[in-house]
């Protein structure tokens, strides 16, 4: 089956390469332990690094010869238009390019979300009951209590509370590079995502791990 | 420029363009677009000679000059013209004749064809990382983004590289 940790499979590199913080790379060790699917990742990807340790660097070239060399010319053909028109046609191009790009970053994103998880399989729980639950694809409601903004591998936080029981939270975290927005604090909001105990000292909370989708509600 | 202005320079290029030189040759897949990135690197850290201050800084911003050059001329053209990387690894497969194998000349070259293969921004990070050996920090610093980008960034990277190397292995 395959492995959803996400957020633990993008630090491999820092764990390889001895870089990772030491609690990082115990978060990392102890999920070692129990998938086979993530070991043979981590082999995979110690190939190809030493691979990549097969590329030998280059020498500079001579300075003299770079610097003789003439800067390459950049002709361009001018046209008699007034420069407000092509102040304008720049404008217009950059707006449509920028509009462009959004449209297609928003819609690749939410489509990629959704395709890539049947959310009909995700089990709603409150936020109480989250430590009593072996499932990983949960869906849980509650107020958001609290948002930081970029931890130290750059995502971002919230925490999630239950409106009856105010002892009662679970930490979201949504991972770096996703465009998704964390919601503000106050709202009441639907999370989908994967379930997880987080037991380092300064932590010792159950957590959504990485968030997939969130629903603002009314 | 004056003399000291310039001999900073001079230091400089000492000091970065043989690495600046790797970069752009395996970001870009060919000796005369890396010596072109050299040569225009360093022409505009001579055009903003002001600027340097011959302190670490200056070698970030060395960098970024040379990541966003090679990331413009990766943009501005299409592929390399060069042979297709799966008609090589069709090679080292075994299903050739002795001459195709015999073609196939160092796993280096093989390495740096399937460099290629990767997206730009994948690209310069592994080359940052695995050839010229950056720490995690600087490579943050140069491309601007955290720690956990560069990592997710390789991560991405390693995965392709082994999937498209794997036959080198079988």
């Amino acid at each position: 089956m395959p492995c959803l940790r996400f957020d633990l499979h993008r630090l491999f590199p820092l764990y390889l390469d001895g870089a990772a913080p030491s609690r990082t790379t115990a978060r990392i060790e102890r999920h070692l332990l129990d998938c086979s699917a993530c070991r043979a990742r981590l082999v995979r990807m110690r190939d190809a690094k030493s691979l990549l340790g097969e590329l030998p660097p280059l020498a500079a070239p001579a300075f003299e010869r770079v610097m003789a060399r003439a800067p390459r010319g950049e002709r361009r053909f001018s046209f008699a238009v007034p420069s407000v028109l092509r102040h304008l046609a720049a404008d217009a191009l950059i707006a449509t390019v920028l509009f462009a790009i959004f449209t297609l970053f928003y819609t690749h994103a939410a489509s990629a979300r959704n395709r890539q998880f049947d959310f009909s399989s995700f089990r709603a729980l409150a936020v109480g009951q989250i430590a009593a639950t072996d499932d990983p694809h949960v869906i849980v409601q509650g107020v958001v209590s609290q948002t930081s903004g970029d931890t130290d591998e750059g995502s971002h936080r919230f925490r999630l509370t239950d409106p009856h029981n105010p002892n009662a939270f679970v930490v979201c975290e949504i991972l770096d590079g996703d465009p998704m927005t964390p919601p503000k604090p106050g709202s009441r909001v639907r999370v989908w995502g994967v379930s997880r105990y987080d037991p380092s000292p300064d932590h010792r909370w159950f957590e959504i791990h990485p968030v997939l989708r969130v629903e603002v509600l009314p | 420029m004056p003399t000291v202005v310039a001999d900073e320079l001079r230091e400089l290029y000492d000091r970065f363009a043989g690495r600046i030189h790797t970069l752009a040759y395996y970001a870009l897949g060919s000796h005369a677009a890396a010596e072109d990135a050299v040569q225009s690197v360093f022409l505009k850290a001579f055009q903003n000679a002001s600027r340097f201050r011959g302190d670490a800084a200056a070698g970030t911003w060395l960098w970024r000059i040379a990541v966003n050059h090679c990331n413009d001329e990766l943009r501005r053209r299409a592929r390399t013209e060069e042979v297709p990387l799966d008609a090589i690894l069709g090679w080292a497969d075994g299903a050739a004749s002795p001459e195709q194998r015999h073609a196939v000349k160092q796993i280096d070259q093989i390495v740096a064809r399937a460099l290629l293969e990767l997206s730009p921004k994948l690209r310069t990070v592994v080359v940052l990382r695995y050839v010229e050996e950056m720490p995690y920090e600087e490579i943050a610093a140069v491309l601007g983004c955290s720690i956990g980008t560069v990592s997710s960034r390789l991560a991405r990277a390693l995965s392709s590289l082994e999937r498209i190397l794997r036959p080198l292995r079988s």
